[in-house]
């Protein structure tokens, strides 16, 4: 084992830290437009939807394994979508509710309300640490009572940004109860604020006119530091949208030597650009106290992952390892309307022309012409959407894997599952300044999701003395205290506090006679996982995020009762509940009889439940027997 | 190793190992599938194996054993394609590729110079059916009477058989049986002493006896054995003049057949005439080097238990077979696999196919040929397709050898070899099985390699001279829109997950069988593997692929056109690539995305109202691969970068104002196999180059 010299090594990062600060550069901020030249502005003025954002923070933090113990991890965890990450969905937000305001009444606590945050109270989803950039336009940004005020002067509530549309003296802030309270600004934001004899106009504007991006880095440290995901947040989004994804690194308090940076490798992504390729040897890597906003055009249909680039043999084994999946544009697609023929139009598209010296519309057109072209086939060797024989309508409810052009590809609801593995002996290495093993590591835990069975179905105790009363968690209301229910797993870090390491249960509930997508990703270090499946056949559909079809449109999707992945990998399964019963339980189990334990417990490890339920929320995910 | 201070990375902190990385030299571009050819439609590679070390790029020296070319080989192999430096040494790792044409009838000849405590080697290859005694040359003599009474080396001639060309020499060994005198000397009174030295035997002693005139006679006293050659005779003492010359006359048996020249063609052993001499009765049986009957194949035979014989080309074997399938093979040892090719007895096999679609020649292929030529690149490709199929055209072409290595193997061996080496000749291993007890399991490799380099030294180039034994590189480059062939091989015993970073990889071929959809109603097929973006390398198992990046999709132009004053055209194709106007230096560009910004407020000269705003170049950490700026080539690096030169000029490996590349990390996702025994970075990785057109990729030395 090389002993030397990590410090030695790091004296260039010394030297690079105090560049830094000489240069007073900026740290933490986000970016999310409201609209782009690709996606501009509704007619009507508001935002383009299609825009999509997410803030992920570069940490560590701790995990709970399946036997018990607390793990240590190098991770990411959630900066923005708080409240869906903690109910097992995508962190993935829509600008309009990305660029949202968190109440400052969470951060007036000392130690901050929001450490520890989500839990199941907060109902939060935009970006924490946004707030107005009150150096945009504005002569003043302090307030205080009974200040002059210019016109322009600008303030801000939970969820409004309001400017004095004339010049006076204020009342109180809204944002401070300890005062007499202005009567406004009001949800219009046209009444006047009455303070003693004066009124003053407010004009209620966007919140977007003042938010840039700017961020304070107080809520962003409380809620980031030692927050730690087991699988990193998910991140979902639709073909053809704009993807903001902000990686702010707030260091790793338990391992303040080492300062590192972090990266996103979006894994898969087909004529990646080096940029936003993560790799930290071809790029550039983020320091503690920056943030670097990866952009992305949401690529071809299929089910990605991601993970950080930096030292990814250390990396990943400690945890930095998330879900990504790119639904397709024949979700678009009308219900009843033909599939084939959405594909159709991609082979078929108009004349192409060189856009140069174009402006205005006709830039527009000429470049609107290039988008069919961009999915279509056309001989390419790397096509992902051969034409099939066969045409079918879109159906009524639930969504495709891929462009297929013929339905097979349809399913009900989708599970996102990540398969990895942790060595709790290299964990507990990676906690302390010693040098790891590579060539010894063994894991010892197997994991879906994060979470080794039992836990894959479970995870949250309803009424635990941690959680508020009544127990906040939709699913507790009504049952005893101490029921274990598929939901997010905490663990206690080490300064006390509860973070949701482990958000996302494993539990596969299909409705009768319909069809589950399991986009299944492996991001194990150091061996090849195997998941079987008890009682349905797996039906397998994409690999690598592509659709299994030859160039000649012939589907090769085959059915099988197991699938293999090393790291690196992923595989679209489709579970048919076609002809099952409601009630009935299966299993995903690992035949790799070794994974099937928690470390030293001959119990668990990779594997959780199927059941058939007569309906089941798309979107929660409950089931109903 | 190509740099010390790789010995003191550090386990982790990657800014340390880029840093590190970043000192070395300048980085060249050398790859492309460079291996060894033999003549058309009969091709002949005189193979050994043999004991060899190779280097870690953390310093350490591995004992190994590797194929190479047979040293005694009369005739040097060819070498494609045309590289400055090529070589092929008596072992390597992996072994020489061999680069043949579909329908050759390929003769390999394999010799064991492995340490007798290794025993029998071998070669497997599989997907073709190998004959070990038809087909080649006249490899080994096998005297089988000795006959009698010569006393001059008979001829030997070879009739039959079907081939031409062998000839060889006999020797004969036996006693002094009399020695001839020019004259018999004179004046002697008291008899002069009679010596016998050298001519390769022992024992042979004569008297002198005085006649009665003062001459000589001399008598052998004593014939002894083992002269091959005629002894010399001293005459010495005495008081007279001895003889002018003396000569021993040696009679004997023949007991060697030294083959001169093996001939080709034979399909049966030729007969063996052995005349002239003086003697009478030898015989002697020809054989095609068949070598010893192992359990998978015919092995070479062990090379000290060949020592003790006179059988010329015992330790060696012969395979033919006809290169029924093209695409990409692996050839590997069929002995003792477990440990023979842990320790690297390895190697690819290439086969060209016979007829090259005519779209891989025109059209886009073609076009490619003058943009390359535009900058002056040359073309390194063995062929222009990978099979006879229009969806294997290529423009560049790698071959990827992933394998791994526990060194405490390798450590085991070497012991034993070395104590088998020490023994006293009569007592060292000549056993077909060799004599090392070699615990292969537990299995713990530190070492993971493609094509038998770990990252950073397979970013060096091909026939680096400071790896001797290790020829081959993994350092792949390519532009835009080029068309790459992906030639992977699994030759260790584990799987590993290949990652391909920037697109997927359709997959053509396994073992050289190319995966196609059913032909379709004019029977034209179509390729039906898959896309991956995670090649799995699997032991034994070869595959061949397409790969390319054109940046399209990115919804903002890599070249960073569009900026104030630029009228850069970009005249779409069919398919949206300018691929017009081939000596254009956005050849291949997607004009989908021409003109269109990335940043919000440019830091220099690129066009503005992009999406995003970039980070501040003092928070971030540049790797060594980083061109320097968001952007594609020196051009628009430099335009894009303004007054900030970033990163710093001289610490990086894609120079911002000569290269600018974009590097992609191609690797195992394995992750923790991308280490040098415990030290990351390291193992199977490296570093891809997306190089813009102004940037000529040059795979020569």
């Amino acid at each position: 084992m090389k002993s030397i010299p990590r410090l030695l090594c790091l004296l260039p990062v010394f030297g690079l830290m105090f560049v830094a600060l000489d240069a007073q550069a900026q740290s933490f901020r986000v970016q999310c437009p409201m609209s782009t030249t690709f996606h501009p502005a509704n007619p009507d003025g508001s935002a383009n939807s299609n825009i999509k954002c997410q803030q992920i923070a570069g940490g560590d933090g701790y995990a709970t394994m399946g036997d018990g113990n607390t793990i240590y991890l190098f991770g990411f965890g959630p900066l923005s979508g708080l409240r869906d990450i903690y109910n097992g969905l995508p962190g993935t937000k829509a600008n309009t509710t990305f660029n949202s305001l968190l109440d400052p009444a969470l951060e007036t606590s000392t130690p901050s309300s929001l450490v520890g945050m989500p839990d199941g109270n907060f109902s939060f989803n935009g970006a924490i640490g946004l707030v107005p950039d009150l150096t945009q336009g504005v002569a003043s940004s302090g307030w205080a009572p009974s200040t002059a005020y210019t016109s322009g002067q600008v303030v801000v509530n939970a969820s409004n940004v309001y400017k004095a549309a004339t010049s006076g003296t204020s009342c109180a802030p809204v944002t401070n109860p300890s005062l007499p309270q202005c009567t406004g600004p009001t949800a219009t934001g046209t009444a006047p604020i009455t303070d003693g004899t004066v009124s003053w106009v407010w004009q209620a504007i966007p919140p977007d006119s003042f938010l840039t991006g700017h961020v304070d880095p107080r809520p962003i440290m409380d809620v980031g530091v030692m927050n730690a995901n087991q699988p990193a947040p998910l991140i979902a989004i639709d073909e053809d949208d704009e993807l903001f994804l902000t990686l702010t690194n707030v260091g790793m308090i338990m391992r303040p030597d080492l300062f590192e940076q972090h990266t996103v490798h979006f894994h898969g992504y087909p004529n990646a650009s080096a940029f936003y390729d993560g790799v930290p040897d071809a790029s550039i890597a983020i320091n503690v106290g920056g943030s670097f906003t990866y952009y992305y055009l949401a690529p071809d249909a299929g089910t990605y992952f991601w993970h950080c680039h930096i030292a990814p043999p250390e990396h990943l084994q400690m945890g930095m390892v998330g879900q990504l999946y790119v639904r397709p544009r024949q979700n678009k697609v009308a219900a009843g309307a033909s599939l084939l023929a959405a594909l159709n139009q991609w082979e078929n598209a108009g004349t192409l022309v060189d856009p140069t010296g174009l402006a205005g519309n006709a830039l527009q057109a000429a470049y609107a012409a290039y988008e069919p072209v961009r999915k279509g086939c056309r001989g390419d060797i790397l096509c992902t959407t051969p034409i099939p024989a066969q045409d079918a309508p879109r159906a009524a409810t639930g969504g495709y894997a891929y462009n297929d052009g013929d339905g097979t590809t349809h399913y009900d609801v989708e599970y996102p599952i990540q398969i990895h593995g942790f060595d709790p002996n290299f964990h507990f290495v990676g906690m302390t300044f010693n040098p790891e093993s590579f060539n010894e590591m063994k894991d010892k835990y197997f994991m879906l999701n994060g979470r080794s069975y039992p836990d894959t179905v479970g995870g949250y105790v309803c009424g635990d003395v941690r959680h508020p009363t009544p127990d906040p968690f939709p699913a507790c209301s009504g049952r005893a205290a101490g029921t274990v229910l598929p939901g997010p797993m905490e663990t206690q870090s080490t300064d006390g506090t509860y973070h949701a390491s482990q958000p996302l249960p494993t539990v596969i509930n299909i409705p009768a006679n319909g069809r589950a997508l399991l986009r299944i990703s492996d991001l194990d270090v150091t061996e090849y996982q195997t998941l079987a499946s008890l009682g349905i056949p797996m039906t397998v559909v994409g690999l690598n995020a592509r659709l299994l079809r030859d160039m000649a449109g012939n589907n090769l999707s085959y059915k099988t009762n197991s699938i293999t992945l090393a790291g690196g990998e992923s595989i679209d399964v489709i579970l048919d509940a076609t002809g099952l019963t409601s009630g009935q339980k299966f299993f995903l189990y690992t035949p790799n009889l070794d994974h099937l334990s928690n470390d030293a417990e001959n119990f668990g490890g990779l594997m959780t439940e199927v059941n058939i339920c007569s309906s089941v929320d798309v979107q929660t995910k409950a089931c109903t027997i | 190793m190509r740099n010390m201070n790789n010995e003191f990375l550090p386990v982790k902190g990657l800014q340390c190992a880029t840093l590190a990385l970043g000192s070395l030299l300048a980085f060249s571009t050398q790859a492309a599938a460079p291996g060894i050819t033999g003549a058309a439609g009969n091709p002949v590679f005189n193979l050994d194996a043999a004991a060899t070390r190779i280097s870690q790029p953390n310093g350490k020296s591995v004992y190994a054993w590797g194929y190479g070319c047979d040293p005694k080989a009369a005739a040097a192999p060819g070498f494609a394609p045309s590289m400055t430096g090529a070589n092929c040494v008596a072992a390597q790792l992996p072994g020489p590729t061999l680069i043949v044409t579909e329908g050759d009838t390929v003769t390999v000849v394999l010799t064991n110079n492995l340490p007798g405590a290794a025993g029998n080697t071998s070669i497997l290859f599989p997907g073709f059916t190998t004959s070990s005694n038809v087909n080649g040359p006249v490899t080994a003599v096998k005297v089988t009477n000795a006959g009698s009474g010569y006393t001059a080396a008979p001829a030997v001639a070879f009739t039959g058989g079907g081939g031409t060309g062998a000839a060889a020499t006999a020797a004969i060994t036996g006693g002094v049986t009399a020695i001839s005198l020019s004259d018999s000397g004179s004046s002697y009174t008291l008899a002069p002493t009679v010596a016998i030295t050298g001519g390769g035997g022992t024992g042979a002693t004569a008297s002198a006896a005085v006649n009665a005139d003062g001459s000589l006679t001399i008598s052998v006293v004593t014939a002894g054995t083992g002269y091959t050659g005629a002894p010399a005779v001293a005459i010495t003492g005495g008081d007279g003049t001895p003889p002018a010359s003396s000569t021993a006359i040696v009679t004997g048996s023949v007991t060697a057949v030294t083959i001169t020249t093996k001939g080709s063609g034979y399909t049966s052993a030729p007969t063996v005439a052995i005349t002239g001499g003086g003697g009478s009765g030898a015989t002697a049986t020809a054989a095609l080097l068949s070598g010893a009957t192992g359990l998978l194949t015919q092995e070479a035979r062990n090379s000290a238990s060949c020592k003790a014989t006179t059988n010329s080309g015992c330790n060696s074997v012969t395979y033919t077979f006809v290169a029924s399938t093209p695409g990409t093979h692996s050839y590997y040892s069929g002995t003792q696999g477990d440990l023979q090719v842990e320790m690297g007895l390895y190697g690819a096999l290439i086969v060209l196919p016979k007829t090259i679609p005519m779209s891989c020649t025109n059209g886009l292929a073609a076009k490619n040929l003058i943009a390359e030529s535009t900058t002056g690149e040359a073309d390194f490709r063995l062929a222009k397709a990978a099979y006879n199929h229009p969806s294997s055209c290529y423009d560049r072409e790698y071959l990827f050898q992933f394998s791994e290595m526990d060194d405490n193997i390798h450590t085991q061996a070497e012991q034993q070899v070395l104590a088998d080496q020490a023994k006293p000749a009569a007592q060292q291993c000549t056993s077909a099985t060799g004599c090392l007890v070699v615990a292969t399991e537990p299995y713990v490799p530190g070492y993971f390699m493609v094509n038998g380099r770990s990252m950073p030294d397979d970013m060096d180039p091909n026939y680096a001279p400071m790896y001797p034994s290790q020829p081959y590189n993994g350092n792949p480059h390519m532009h835009p829109g080029e068309l790459t062939l992906i030639r992977i091989i699994g030759q260790g015993r584990w799987q590993h997950p290949f990652h391909e970073h920037a697109n997927h990889v359709r997959v053509l071929a396994r073992d050289g069988n190319l995966l196609l959809s059913p032909p379709d109603v004019n029977g034209k097929t179509l390729p039906a593997g898959p896309l991956m973006f995670t090649t799995t390398t699997t032991p034994g198992v070869t595959m061949d692929g397409i790969f390319y990046w054109t940046g399209k999709g990115l919804n903002w132009d890599v070249f960073g056109h569009g900026y104030n004053g630029d009228t850069t055209p970009c005249v779409p194709d069919a398919n949206g690539y300018a691929t017009t106007d081939p000596t254009a230096p956005n050849y291949y560009e997607w004009c989908g995305d021409h003109n269109k910004a990335l940043e919000k407020n440019p830091t220099g000269q690129v066009a503005s109202n992009g999406p995003v705003t970039l980070p501040d170049p003092n928070i971030v950490t540049n790797g060594n691969w980083y061109g320097g700026s968001p952007y594609l080539g020196p051009e628009a690096t430099v335009r894009a970068v303004g007054g900030t030169p970033i990163p710093p000029a001289g610490t990086v490996a894609n120079s911002p104002t000569g290269e600018a590349g974009y590097a992609y990390m191609w690797h195992s996702h394995n992750e923790r196999e991308i280490t040098t025994d415990n030290v990351f970075p390291g193992g199977m990785m490296m570093m891809m180059l997306v190089d813009p057109r102004s940037y000529v990729i040059n795979e020569t030395n």
